[in-house]
């Protein structure tokens, strides 16, 4: 029977675009990164937070005025031309000293947030991975580090060794990592029972092959995030305890010592407490934008 | 829940334990303690300290006399100050920085659930995103930025309040608005997280497919099961609130146990440092045991868990 | 045959979304009547349950509904939300799938069901009670009055559904929504679920809509079946007809697709390809590209609804008096 309308010609055979995947393959850290870059406050987040390394550390070196040089005729001077954010009670430059103020506050903060990475990582999945009494008893001593306020015990560790930059962030570093280590154990936990765990071992992937090639991976999210907002904690815990006269020593500065030291003037030259207090905010920010950001980016239930 | 409590509470009494046991050591250890041969103290005073603290019997002696103090709660003596005890520290400065803390916490729960619902009601409404935008920025100063602004603007420049030391009512204002900012901030974030979180739940869904009005569907589903997650961070807000009261107390001058703290930081009062650490760790137990109450009232599937 | 009780008519459904707008619901058109049960079969993401949602106004608010909707000379998608609510839960009611995260956890099972009797029967809090326990007792819930003080977590997964029922039937509904009931129940359950649905509908003489997408359970309960796909609509008809005189191509691999007892086949059947992508949906009929009898019109224009007599209707190009003439029984006998 010849048909006539060519319209009910059938289509040319395509037996390939039937069983074609409609949707392109994105792998997951693409889909990821696209999420990430549709959250405008995250990138602003992100630039934030490129600039101010980059100033941080690369700054001072262009500046006119070293962070220690004094000039006492010139001291307390509000912002000009000549000195951006004005002069503190010693005469020095303000502006040179909040980016150098950044190195260390930022520096401190990012090998707290590693250490706190690296002690709650290893501890959390090893509670998770073994499991019974070892686990009890890990979670049991995370348990009474809570019971005072981690604060507390980061004062205590910094009150008892050397005061200085090493302390410091030693002393971060080595209390808060219990969220990280809640963190991780419960991911452990929760992927372990998982099929394709159970698929990868039916397959005779050996322990190590397990752990590192199946477990991390999936695990990497919730840590990459807790890390992130991890180092705006390290920054204000910093500035809480230069505050209190724990911090780093004269003339090294960070945001917190700035900001204690800008407290003393404050009544007549607010400024010396405002520009190192607009840093640590905005830093902090930065970082709280690019934390979720991450975190919806990372999240594989929201994927499309 | 009974077995809950207990479980709490013992390691509660660990905590102590190691941190006392440290306090006690460090005492013998260090120079410059208040037993240490060094102090050149008039010989009567010299014997009296001998006598209470049993100097002349064997440490172990010495080291289970100072739990049993501590267990009736005499938390030794001072470091750096004959004459003053932990206690005397404690004791004088307790009723400032439990009215002005307390205050804090009340003002944060009364004013931060009510606005974190209501921006989640109206979410990205105006209100929504004014509120949720100051609550973010509150969130991210410090508190003693918080309070440098407070001073600047409304004791300096306004004349409104007195910027510093205690007494009257007026000199309340500044440091609870100082010291509530953050975990104000904090509540409304995680209310209208919560809240937001919850509407698009499935049991919501089902009340509304009842043909159950909003306004009912907001107040009797989902606001206790918002409220969950707001009474487990009871403890953590404390914990922020005690901590924030050490920087508050200092930088206005205020006589309460949080400054003393500060101060014998500065000294190396090592004696008051780490008793105030256990007192301010007991305190926190006990607040973590009132919202642990209060989760198993409000959600039943947490009652069964501790029975069973 | 009974009045129609609900007419949908040219319902379109979209969602704004981060990657553009999805269209869910493609001009779908349905009509139930008086007491009757018809099934709405298709695979995930066929649009089956977004139009019942977007029927009863319960989607988020990133959904745009436009058409029409009459039940009971009203049109729902036209009413204000209030009005809407008082027709939700008392003229038509839905149930819905998971029975596990359908009920509050922190209300008492009592609380629950007394709500809605309260709201539109006006009873008092006592009267609500009796109410309650009557339909407990209905779906079979031993100890109805004991359970009212119990929480959910407290019931076991077929004990949920069987309250989630109860809570649909609660106030005499015209209409009776179930998506899905009996997916996330065990067979031996299931099959109690439906029987119980079935009896109870021929009690009340409540119309159902039963969302499904499988066969043996319309086979069991629908008078009346309707087979979408990608949106839209593609056959409508009887059970007799949709079962035994199929004319589209998509219904012919679904019920091919279903295991059989009786035959000795080597390959189980299943339907080449994959569910469209309903941010770009392919152009004309949405089958096209899995259906093995596609022809050249198909990937230009949708197909319309043919009306092959006695209320069966089906919207393929085949059905054009122009296209080569292929019947399921030449498909069985090819495979």
């Amino acid at each position: 029977m010849a048909i006539s309308d060519s319209r009910f010609a059938p289509l040319p055979d395509r037996q390939s675009a039937a069983d074609r995947i409609t949707t392109p393959p994105i792998s997951f850290l693409k889909d990821a990164w696209r999420r990430f870059k549709a959250n405008k406050m995250a990138l602003v987040g992100l630039a934030v937070l490129i600039l101010f390394i980059l100033a941080a550390f690369v700054g001072p070196y262009f500046a006119n005025h070293s962070y220690s040089d004094q000039s006492v005729i010139l001291h307390d001077k509000p912002p000009s031309g000549e000195y951006w954010f004005g002069t503190d009670a010693l005469g020095r430059d303000l502006f040179v000293r909040v980016l150098m103020g950044g190195r260390i506050s930022l520096a401190v903060a990012v090998f707290a947030g590693l250490l706190q990475l690296a002690v709650g990582v290893a501890y959390g999945a090893i509670a998770g991975l073994r499991g019974g009494k070892i686990d009890n008893l890990m979670m049991r001593i995370v348990d009474i580090m809570d019971t005072i306020p981690l604060t507390i015990w980061v004062i205590l560790l910094a009150v008892l060794l050397t005061p200085g930059l090493t302390t410091i962030f030693l002393a971060i570093g080595l209390v808060y990592w219990t969220n990280m280590a809640r963190l991780v154990r419960a991911s452990v936990l929760a992927l372990k029972e998982q099929e394709f765990m159970l698929a990868a071992r039916a397959l005779g992937a050996s322990r190590g092959r397990l752990v590192f090639r199946h477990l991390v991976p999936n695990a990497m999210a919730p840590i990459i995030v807790e890390l992130t907002f991890s180092i705006p904690r390290a920054i204000f815990t910093e500035s809480f305890l230069s505050f209190i006269g724990l911090g780093v020593s004269a003339p090294m500065a960070s945001w917190g010592v700035l900001a204690s030291e800008g407290f003393m003037g404050l009544r007549s030259y607010p400024w010396e407490l405002a520009y190192p207090a607009a840093a640590i905010i905005l830093t902090t920010l930065a970082f709280n934008f690019v934390g979720d950001g991450l975190r919806d980016a990372l999240d594989p239930k929201l994927r499309r | 829940m009974a077995r809950y409590i207990l479980q709490r509470v013992l390691t509660m009494l660990v905590v102590a334990w190691v941190v006392v046991t440290v306090t006690f050591f460090m005492m013998k250890a260090l120079p410059g303690g208040p037993f240490s041969s060094e102090k050149k103290l008039p010989d009567a005073i010299l014997k009296n300290i001998e006598r209470r603290y049993k100097l002349d019997r064997p440490l172990m002696e010495q080291y289970f006399d100072y739990l049993k103090n501590v267990v009736v709660w005499d938390l030794g003596p001072s470091f750096k100050y004959e004459g003053r005890t932990v206690n005397d520290v404690i004791n004088k400065g307790f009723s400032v920085s439990a009215r002005l803390g307390g205050l804090s916490i009340i003002i944060s729960l009364v004013l931060g659930v009510p606005i974190g619902i209501l921006a989640a009601m109206r979410h990205n409404g105006l209100i929504d995103r004014t509120v949720s935008g100051l609550a973010i920025l509150t969130a991210a100063a410090p508190s003693f930025v918080i309070a440098g602004l407070l001073q600047y603007f409304l004791a300096f420049k306004l004349k409104l309040f007195p910027p510093a030391t205690w007494g009257t009512p007026e000199h309340y204002v500044l440091p609870t608005l100082a010291l509530c900012s953050f975990s104000l901030a904090w509540l409304i974030k995680l209310t209208r997280s919560s809240m937001l979180e919850i509407t698009s739940q499935d049991y919501v869904r089902t009340a509304r497919a009842k043909g159950i009005p909003e306004f009912w569907v907001v107040f009797r589903h989902m606001l206790r099961n918002a409220l969950v997650p707001v009474i487990a961070s009871l403890a953590p807000l404390t914990a922020g609130v005690l901590v924030g009261s050490f920087i508050i107390e200092f930088i206005f001058a205020i006589p309460g146990v949080g400054r003393e703290f500060v101060i014998s930081i500065t000294n190396r009062d090592y004696t008051v440092t780490l008793g105030m650490s256990v007192f301010y760790g007991f305190l926190l137990t006990g607040f973590t045991l009132i919202g642990d109450i209060l989760t198993a009232l409000v959600d039943p599937r947490v009652r069964l868990e501790k029975e069973g | 045959m009974s009045k129609p009780l609900l007419t949908i008519e040219g319902l379109e459904t979209q969602f704004k979304t981060y990657a553009g707008l999805v269209q869910a619901v493609r001009n779908v058109n349905l009509t139930v009547h008086e007491g009757e049960c018809l099934a709405i079969v298709g695979e995930s993401g066929s649009g089956k349950s977004v139009t019942m949602m977007s029927m009863m106004r319960l989607l988020a608010k990133n959904a745009i509904v436009t058409g029409r909707a009459e039940f009971n000379g009203v049109d729902l998608l036209k009413i204000s939300n209030k009005e809407m609510s008082k027709i939700r839960g008392r003229e038509i009611s839905m149930v819905f799938q998971d029975p596990m995260t359908g009920l509050n956890p922190v209300l008492t099972i009592g609380t629950q069901m007394r709500e809605g009797i309260m709201l539109h029967l006006g009873m008092s809090k006592a009267e609500a009670n009796n109410r309650a326990i009557e339909l407990l007792n209905k779906v079979g819930v031993p100890e109805p009055a004991r359970r009212l003080n119990q929480y959910p977590h407290e019931f076991s997964g077929g004990m949920r559904q069987r309250v989630m029922i109860a809570l649909g039937l609660a106030c005499n509904p015209r209409l009776l929504i179930a998506d899905e009931p009996t997916t996330a129940l065990d067979v031996t359950i299931q099959a109690q679920i439906l029987e119980l649905m079935k009896q109870l509908k021929k009690e009340l003489n409540t119309a159902i809509i039963l969302i499904t997408h499988n066969l043996g359970v319309v086979a069991g309960m629908a008078d009346r079946v309707a087979v979408m796909y990608g949106g839209r609509v593609c056959e409508v008809g009887t059970c007799e007809q949709i079962f035994h005189r199929p004319r589209h191509p998509y219904t012919w691999a679904l019920l091919r697709a279903v295991p059989r007892l009786d035959e000795h086949k080597r390959r189980l059947e299943s339907i080449a390809g994959s569910p469209p992508n309903m941010l770009k949906p392919p152009g004309g009929c949405p089958f096209h590209p899995r259906c093995a009898h596609a022809m050249n019109v198909c990937t230009g224009e949708a197909p319309e609804m043919t009306d092959l007599g006695a209320n069966h209707k089906a919207a393929c190009w085949l059905m054009h008096p122009d296209a080569p003439k292929v019947s399921f029984d030449q498909e069985v006998t090819k495979a």
